[in-house]
């Protein structure tokens, strides 16, 4: 993991995105923001992405698409970067298509759009794809992913050509809830991937056995889906004091306690929480900043949370 | 689908659908509301052609839910509705065929099990919305007879045993099926009232049952 101080020429696209983000009081730009190399290209994405299953879906009603814009709009203003959707999240890409397209010139230009086959969605693999494509209005999705390892083989075959074509970046794979892991893992012994995705948190390390070391030994990139249980964990965890060395590593909130928690972990690359709130956004995108825990003080919030 | 990942959109996404359909179906929830009124007075008087009427009546409504509820705007957020959908129609054929284009019955069904089903036919069209308001759903966003799922598998359920034979038990089974489904969304979403569907689709096969039992056919 490292740090790097983000410039501005990189994160505004001109006068009218410099505008809007002043609108942002808890904007990160001069703040070092914590990276992570996509262990198969180098290419560095922020640590803190964003996922949307439940919260983009929210149909045609156009006051609802707008708070989600604007959720978005905090999401890049505060320096994040992947966005992971899937076909079985109903109009959740319909409606990323939509914010993107009312976003400032220049905001989502760091955006590292993730979205996923589906069979049950219906149409083929590179049916799906290039409907992705067309609702989030890209040109290439940068990973596409085989949802839930369904009809795995067959999946991985067209988005790898779909890779040859230009129109996908990355390949990878999804879990999620701890299950499937043997599958997982024995795709991951088998076939060339950038990413896998599932889940991982402080309450459920399922993952540190086995896929997260094997990730880091074969050189994958790993997406961490549900890092707050549903926001079951941080229902869990509010009320109770935050312990005072939390402040040594720029922790403020619960959020920010998990999410750094995961992010801390070597082999992971970036974490992905969803929500429809533009202050929750705020408070996950300050994990972003600040030092990360090391082995010894990851054990202590282990055992904080556990106490608890 | 893992039971635990919930649903694929939250309460307040479903009450804002909810509302922007019943506000743009406006004329039709009017329509279902009053065509509900005359089928629950037909059934109250048990007139020979009331099965027949009733099943013109209902199987319009379980097609309306399956094509307008759930094959527009539900298959928007929700990669279910599509099989719902199916699934309300397939039941609007069958109610046609069962009821609307069935001969009149030769007699007429006894008081009692008649009863049971006017007083859900009156659940689903009067405590059903009143109980999802007192429960915080907003009045716009209601489940109503006709336009919606759960009360019209409340209601059908309810006609059923107001006026189908004994032996049609089989009108029963999406009502029974669909009472699950909104269980579980009333679960998911946090929504009290809509347990009234199950505990009430509970009631009806007890009803059927002890009916059957005490005279059968």
């Amino acid at each position: 993991m490292t740090t790097f101080p983000m410039k501005r020429r990189d994160f505004l696209g001109g006068a009218a995105a410099s505008a809007a983000l002043a609108a942002l009081p808890n904007t990160v730009s001069a703040a070092p923001m914590l990276t992570r190399s996509i262990p198969s290209s180098g290419e560095r994405i922020p640590v803190i992405g964003m996922g949307t299953w439940i919260t983009f879906n929210v149909g045609g009603n156009e006051a609802l698409r707008r708070s989600r814009f604007e959720v978005l709009d905090a999401f890049f203003a505060l320096g994040g970067g992947l966005v992971d959707s899937s076909p079985m999240y109903g109009s959740a890409q319909d409606v990323m298509g939509w914010c993107l397209e009312r976003l400032p010139k220049g905001r989502g230009d760091g955006l590292i759009s993730a979205d996923k086959i589906w069979s049950p969605a219906g149409g083929t693999g590179p049916e799906q794809m290039e409907e992705a494509r067309a609702l989030w209005g890209l040109p290439k999705i940068d990973v596409m992913q085989v949802h839930n390892l369904v009809d795995w083989r067959d999946h991985l075959v067209s988005i790898r050509r779909a890779r040859e074509a230009g129109r996908v970046r990355y390949v990878g794979i999804t879990t999620s809830h701890g299950s499937r892991h043997e599958r997982m893992a024995e795709i991951m012994a088998s076939e060339p991937l950038d990413f896998i995705q599932l889940t991982y948190n402080i309450v459920d390390r399922e993952a540190e056995n086995r896929l997260l070391p094997m990730a880091a030994d074969k050189g994958i990139g790993v997406i961490v889906n549900r890092p707050f249980q549903r926001g079951a964990l941080i229902d869990r965890l509010e009320g109770e004091p935050l312990p005072g060395w939390a402040a040594e590593y720029e922790i403020n909130n619960w959020p920010q306690f998990v999410l750094k928690f995961i992010v801390s972990h070597p082999a992971v690359t970036c974490a992905i929480p969803a929500t429809s709130r533009v202050d929750h956004m705020r408070e996950n995108m300050a994990a972003l900043s600040g030092p990360l825990p090391d082995a010894k003080a990851r054990e202590r919030m282990r055992a904080t949370v556990e106490a608890l | 689908m893992n039971l635990s990942s919930g649903l694929p959109y939250d309460a307040e996404v479903y009450a804002v659908l909810m509302a922007d359909y019943n506000r743009r179906w406006l004329a039709m929830v009017l329509l279902m509301s009053a065509l509900a009124l005359a089928a629950l007075w037909l059934a109250w008087r048990n007139h020979v052609q009331g099965p027949r009427l009733l099943g013109c009546v209902l199987a319009f409504m379980a097609a309306w839910v399956g094509v307008a509820h759930q094959g527009l705007m539900m298959a928007e957020v929700n990669f279910a509705a599509s099989a719902y959908a199916a699934a309300w129609l397939a039941f609007a054929f069958w109610l046609a065929a069962r009821l609307a284009f069935a001969p009149p019955p030769r007699r007429l069904e006894p008081g009692r099990l008649r009863l049971v089903g006017v007083l859900v036919m009156a659940a689903a069209l009067v405590l059903y919305p009143a109980l999802q308001v007192l429960a915080a759903v907003p009045p716009g966003a209601t489940d109503l007879i006709g336009v919606a799922p759960n009360a019209t598998a409340l209601f059908a359920a309810g006609a059923a045993l107001a006026v189908a034979p004994r032996r049609r038990f089989d009108l029963l089974i999406v009502p029974v099926l669909w009472s699950g489904v909104a269980g579980l969304h009333g679960y998911l979403l946090g929504l009290p009232a809509d347990y009234l569907i199950p505990a009430l689709l509970f009631f009806c096969v007890a009803a059927y049952a002890m009916q059957r039992k005490a005279s059968p056919a």
